[in-house]
């Protein structure tokens, strides 16, 4: 029990974080490929005169590969612990346990991991912009929310209270290599890689709003604009609490960073 | 002479303009949301006039200090006179002033991405001069004036000076993002208002983009190698990164392909 207790939640997370960079590193990785192949295609086809069929035919191409991409994804999430603890697990220096003994049997780390990737894998196979798969889209948000608060009040995941695991500190685990100032840079990367533009359209249909056509615009939900600037300034503020020591600047870093984004939400919600 | 920290004097700055941007921002979205045309011109004449006269007498709020230099411990002297808070910290603040007001004209006229410009145009200049004359921005200089650390202040007493450092970089950098994530999505609707130069108009728009990714990305990297010791750790957030920035610039490189193609038609 104290093991269990040892480990904190900013750990959990930040071990859950990493677990996840993968993923919008997949996903950028993606993106530049399709953008450097357009734009190459742009240059090649009579200045531009074809491109727009090839455009449209590259588009479909590049669709099939995200599928193809986003399901290994799904596939890592739902195998990251069988081999051993986790990318994430292993750089906090954690694993898993069930009643005290080391997790031997691959088939309890999937399961646990089930739901994960079950929601992820739903979330990622609706990328149109019906209300429908905004739904589906959502509930993997949901989930996190649910998860998070699990892990908040009960020091466990929704997996882990199923399977009967827990996540306990590694014996030979040096700590102090990852400090607090770590797990703020690693929220911060995160944060900004899964709400930046360049990866939300496959993950909120919030691509840039300016870019995108009048029919399209009216199509997308602001929630997701919304939470994504939410997202952000409760994370930035959060990290200022946690970073910054004079009490009189870091509130006003706090008020600062809120406003900003406030401001912006507020724009949008206007202009939309 | 004490050296000073180049960051902390531009974060001042930096947050004395937030503030009121912000308040303008809330403001003036707040305000476009109101229906009587009567009520929404008054609060907006009354928000700029009191944007305007915050801007002229800011340093005078701690003394010689404005919000930003009291928060970052600073505050403005003037070598060659015994009396330090005069009228010199009012005629300094005056240019910047008269950019707001600019802004102000072109926000009552419902213009506000020119306004956006004529701002963005000053902080150009000032960035430039200040680069030029150390730690002087251009009313410094015409007023004669200096910032320097305030001793008295008692806000970063108790801090480490290279903590004090790390704080003012995270927060300097955090607080700027938004900014360029701003710039970069207002850059199409700003060029798309009918300006000319369309040349130049072309290839800022579709430039943006491009120079916005690759800051966030030295940002990024500056603070990864800074404060991360793990190594393999260090590795994976570069390349997250990364590879986040590589697609941003990707876009940008089509958007602006599209942008300049008629040039070499």
């Amino acid at each position: 029990m104290s093991n269990i207790q040892n480990v904190s939640k900013a750990e959990w997370l930040c071990a859950a974080l990493i677990d996840f960079l993968p993923i919008p590193i997949i996903g950028s990785l993606i993106q530049v490929v399709y953008y450097t192949a357009d734009t190459i295609s742009y240059w090649s086809t009579e200045m531009g005169s074809n491109h727009f069929v090839w455009h449209a035919s590259y588009f479909q191409a590049s669709h099939n590969l995200n599928y193809v991409l986003y399901s290994l994804g799904t596939l890592y999430l739902l195998l990251k612990d069988t081999l051993g603890p986790s990318l994430g697990k292993r750089i906090m220096g954690l694993r898993l346990q069930k009643e005290g003994n080391d997790v031997k049997k691959p088939l309890l780390c999937i399961l646990r991991n089930a739901l994960l990737a079950f929601s992820y894998g739903q979330f990622i196979s609706h990328p149109d912009l019906t209300v429908t798969s905004f739904m589906i889209r959502n509930t993997f948000f949901i989930y996190c929310i649910a998860e998070l608060a699990c892990v908040c009040t009960t020091h466990k995941t929704i997996g882990d209270h199923i399977m009967q695991l827990e996540l306990v500190r590694a014996e030979d685990f040096t700590p102090g290599k990852v400090n607090n100032r770590t797990y703020c840079i690693i929220t911060i990367i995160l944060m900004f890689a899964m709400t930046s533009n360049y990866f939300m359209p496959n993950l909120f249909p919030t691509e840039s709003i300016t870019s995108l056509g009048l029919e399209q615009m009216k199509k997308i939900s602001i929630s997701s604009v919304a939470s994504s600037k939410l997202i952000q300034a409760f994370g930035y503020a959060y990290l200022f609490n946690k970073l910054i020591q004079p009490k009189a600047f870091r509130w006003t870093a706090i008020i600062l960073i809120i406003l900003l984004h406030l401001g912006f939400l507020l724009k949008v919600v206007v202009d939309y | 002479m004490i050296k000073l920290n180049k960051i902390s004097r531009l974060l001042a700055s930096y947050i004395d303009f937030a503030i009121v941007m912000n308040l303008l921002m809330l403001v003036s979205t707040l305000a476009n949301m109101l229906e009587t045309k009567e009520i929404r011109l008054a609060i907006s004449i009354f928000f700029d006039v009191a944007i305007f006269s915050y801007f002229v007498c800011k340093d005078s709020i701690f003394e010689n200090a404005s919000i930003g230099k009291h928060l970052l411990g600073l505050k403005l002297i003037k070598p060659s006179s015994i009396y330090q808070n005069d009228l010199g910290t009012n005629i300094r603040n005056m240019i910047s002033s008269l950019a707001i007001l600019l802004f102000i004209i072109y926000d009552l006229s419902a213009r506000s991405f020119e306004g956006y410009i004529v701002l963005l145009i000053y902080m150009a200049f000032n960035a430039i001069f200040f680069c030029y004359k150390p730690n002087k921005k251009l009313g410094d200089y015409l007023a004669k004036l200096e910032v320097v650390e305030d001793e008295d202040n008692t806000i970063w007493k108790e801090v480490a000076p290279e903590k004090k450092n790390a704080y003012i970089t995270i927060v300097s950098f955090l607080l700027s993002l938004p900014i360029i994530d701003v710039l970069v999505k207002v850059s199409p609707i700003i060029f798309r208002m009918g300006w000319g130069f369309s040349e130049i108009k072309a290839i800022i728009r579709g430039a943006i983009p491009i120079a916005g990714a690759l800051l966030i990305f030295h940002f990024y990297n500056k603070l990864i190698n800074k404060f991360v010791d793990n190594a393999l750790l260090k590795k994976l957030l570069v390349v997250c990164a990364a590879s986040v920035m590589l697609a941003a610039v990707a876009k940008g490189m089509l958007d602006f392909s599209f942008e300049v193609r008629w040039l070499f038609r």
